[in-house]
């Protein structure tokens, strides 16, 4: 649901968002223990209206630099020019233990991309924390956070809050030709096929040199007692 | 034959540590709490009305049907597309792309508009999109040998051989039925609570019932275009015949990925059948009776299964076992009043897993409808994973240790404990399983949680225990995922098998029967010699729309051949 509008828009589910933004951040070279997390930030950030496919698009090819680690600065944090949905997770978790000796103050820069920050409300609100961002700029951003009381949601859709309940029942709209090129950039997690990986698969005859000579057919039935004993019908 | 006498009835069906084992899962029976009989309990028990609106399929297999469905305070539309068949490549396998049909089950009455967009997304699968309110997609394909002798049959104004379609057991099956978002489908989530198709599995078990009547229409359509003189199905024959089904590799992904779904139905099933075992069993008592027909009927149908199985066990054994099952059932029952509990007490040592988990499986029976719909209700989760950074870095060592011993006692460095990968082919993105040496670039889709956890066990030594987890989460976001999802899952017992699913030695088919039997709900889930298969049937011997419309439909476990006793099948 990105706040911007689009002149030819495709709905697609959150399953769907999660799946292509899983599966490219694979592809282009994410951490494995950072792509579900990093997934999620993103899928939060997108139903509060941020562009999360523009964003990715971005900065995909910086992905492969990325750890998702934070330095201390003096008083600030820095990202290492790293995008600011890939070290969100660690911020917020930062700002989730300073909370509980009262209002924290976290002060992030060299980050590439502090929109995302604005458009983690949500994000925050689900791991009790009550996120603001008081100062925005170039590379920068000061955050500033509080304990909350934890949501005990009557349905599971509410579980991950408003935004993402509307996500959940209305989908997003974004680009036709955006969906698809992330779409089909994310195959690229895909390994490609052969006759050898195709055997992974199982269900393939071999003749007794190895060689392929098809793939057994379920109207074979030799899993039936009497069609393997006796001629067929 | 277990050797597990010393352990309680009770430890046996809720400690982990014994329950998780895959091939412990892969003996679990399907039961009521399984989406497909779940969900046809509710359909019978709530008079759901299925009416057949159009049926508009030539001589050819072309055309269009339409089924509407009253549900409630809802309707819903299941749309069909009949195609000729095309012989060519026909594997049942994920990258074969002619079917026979394909359906949507879509919220509220269509249009021809929304039909025709449909007709027009389906056949696109990965790059189709679904209209609003389409709750399936699906596809499936006819069994020649038992579809063309039915219509040869029925042309011919006679029935076809019941013991023929009992093996082969039915029509058409299932090559695919994708929901909860796929093709922007509707999540389950975002159902609301009176939606009588709420719970997670149930919109695609139910689309599955409703082919299985179209395939039987199907017949019925073809033999009438054929000859003046055909007849339709009969009525004992609709109800016996399912839906075919094969499934493989897949859903090992789906259970490595729904870690709550899994862990809170089976939580659900577990405590329930606990609570069943404990109720009394007079002598003579509806309850007590119930459970010997139910044991006497299981143990017919085992004994006339007609698949050969391979890795699973012989289901002629699973029926002597049950016959013993009963007799000892009789045997409390003479001295008196009894339990579930004792029951499976006395066959511990006596029975194989299988036909011990059909029988607990059964104590289900005993429950009250509303008791099964509270514990599938309270199944409905996200499967969103969180970090919990302001706990102690000891409650997460404590945590590893208490919840996770069997992983971390797993040898990943033993000879073979790394063998293999699993990663999912450019070619219609069929998961695949192969030897790490073979998949050169390509990418391992496997859960290591093992080795995972290992690592993170080992990463803990560097921080002290009162430590914050943040302090981990910051330093090591390399650990993130799996730090999540223990702190996420920590106190539910049984949602990740206990595998190393890397190991050359690891057997796919007992978590793909485990999702298909138990979860799914299917029969006859028989597995093929490459252990990545595993076939089956859905809604064998379930009541047909008819039955429920005129108020005759019985649901009954294990159904046997109409007009023989199941256990003179046996060959």
């Amino acid at each position: 649901m990105s706040e911007q509008t689009v002149s030819d828009p495709i709905n697609y589910s959150v399953r769907e968002f999660r799946h292509i933004v899983n599966r490219l951040l694979h592809a282009v070279g994410g951490q494995r223990h950072m792509v579900n997390p990093v997934r999620d930030v993103l899928l939060f950030a997108e139903a509060s209206g941020f562009g999360a496919f523009d964003e990715l698009e971005r900065t995909q090819l910086a992905v492969p630099t990325y750890d998702g680690l934070v330095h201390e600065r003096g008083d600030a944090w820095s990202a290492g020019g790293q995008a600011g949905y890939y070290v969100a997770p660690t911020v917020i978790d930062q700002l989730e233990v300073a909370a509980l000796d009262g209002p924290a103050r976290f002060e992030l820069v060299e980050v590439d991309g502090v929109d995302v920050f604005a458009a983690l409300g949500e994000y925050a609100a689900v791991r009790g924390l009550g996120l603001a961002v008081v100062e925005r700029g170039d590379g920068r951003v000061v955050l500033v956070a509080t304990a909350i009381e934890a949501r005990l949601p009557h349905h599971p859709i509410d579980a991950e809050g408003p935004a993402m309940r509307r996500a959940l029942l209305e989908g997003f709209d974004v680009d036709r030709e955006q969906f698809w090129r992330l779409f089909y950039a994310s195959d690229q997690a895909l390994t490609p096929d052969s006759e050898l990986s195709r055997r992974h698969a199982g269900s393939q005859i071999y003749d007794a040199e190895g060689n392929l000579v098809g793939e057994s057919d379920e109207e074979s039935y030799e899993y039936i007692r009497s069609f393997s004993t006796e001629s067929a019908r | 034959m277990t050797t597990m006498t010393e352990v309680s009835v009770e430890q046996r069906l809720t400690d982990p540590e014994l329950l998780m084992r895959p091939e412990r899962l892969q003996a679990l029976a399907p039961s009521r709490l399984s989406a497909a009989r779940a969900v046809l309990e509710r359909v019978v028990r709530e008079g759901w009305r299925i009416e057949r609106v159009a049926f508009d399929i030539d001589e050819r297999s072309r055309g269009e049907a339409l089924y509407r469905v009253h549900a409630r305070d809802r309707v819903f539309d299941f749309v069909v597309y009949g195609f000729e068949p095309d012989l060519t490549s026909r594997t049942g396998r994920i990258t074969e792309k002619n079917w026979d049909m394909m359906a949507a089950l879509i919220e509220g009455e269509t249009t021809a508009e929304t039909r025709s967009i449909t007709r027009d997304e389906l056949p696109k699968l990965y790059v189709g999109r679904a209209v609003p309110g389409t709750l399936t997609w699906a596809r499936s394909n006819r069994s020649f040998r038992a579809f063309d002798h039915v219509v040869d049959a029925l042309a011919d104004g006679r029935q076809p051989d019941t013991r023929f379609l009992w093996e082969i057991g039915y029509l058409m099956r299932n090559t695919g039925l994708d929901g909860n978002g796929t093709f922007n489908t509707r999540s389950f989530l975002a159902l609301d609570e009176g939606h009588p198709l709420r719970d997670p599995l149930h919109a695609q078990l139910f689309t599955a019932y409703l082919m299985r009547e179209y395939a039987a229409d199907l017949v019925d359509a073809l033999a009438a275009h054929r000859s003046d003189r055909a007849v339709p199905l009969s009525r004992d024959l609709r109800r016996m015949i399912g839906i075919g089904n094969g499934s493989a590799l897949g859903l090992l992904f789906f259970v490595n990925t729904h870690p709550l779904l899994v862990g809170h139905w089976m939580e659900a099933r577990q405590r329930l059948i606990v609570e069943a075992s404990k109720l009394p069993l007079e002598p003579g008592s509806a309850g007590a009776d119930r459970m010997l027909e139910l044991l006497d009927a299981a143990s017919a149908y085992y004994l006339a299964d007609p698949y050969v199985y391979q890795h699973f066990q012989e289901p002629h054994e699973v029926g002597a076992d049950l016959a013993v099952a009963g007799d000892t059932l009789r045997e409390q029952l003479a001295i008196g009043s009894t339990t579930g509990e004792r029951l499976l007490g006395a066959l511990l040592g006596l029975v194989d897993d299988e036909a011990w988990e059909v029988v607990a499986a059964n104590l289900l029976e005993l429950l009250p409808a509303d008791a099964i719909e509270a514990a599938l209700a309270d199944g409905i989760r996200s499967e969103l994973m969180r970090s919990q950074p302001t706990a102690r870095v000891a409650d997460l060592r404590a945590l590893l240790e208490r919840e996770y011993a069997w992983a971390l006692a797993i040898d990943m460095d033993a000879p073979g404990a790394r063998d293999y990968v699993w990663y999912k082919s450019a070619d219609a993105e069929e998961p695949r399983r192969g030897p790490a040496g073979e998949v050169a670039g390509g990418r391992n889709w496997a859960l290591d949680l093992p080795g995972d956890l290992q690592q993170l066990t080992a990463a803990l030594d560097g921080f002290a225990p009162d430590d914050r987890v943040g302090s981990v989460l910051a330093a090591r976001p390399d650990l993130r995922g799996v730090i999540e999802r223990v702190q996420s899952l920590a106190g539910l017992r049984y949602h990740s098998p206990h595998m190393n699913m890397l190991d050359r030695d690891f057997v796919p088919v007992s978590i793909v029967r485990f999702m298909n039997a138990a979860i799914h709900g299917l029969h006859r889930t028989v597995d093929t010699e490459d252990l990545r298969n595993v076939l089956g049937l859905i809604y064998i011997g379930a009541p047909t729309i008819a039955d429920i419309a005129d108020g005759t439909a019985r649901i009954d476990p294990y159904p046997g051949i109409p007009g023989e006793r199941a256990q003179e099948a046996q060959r």
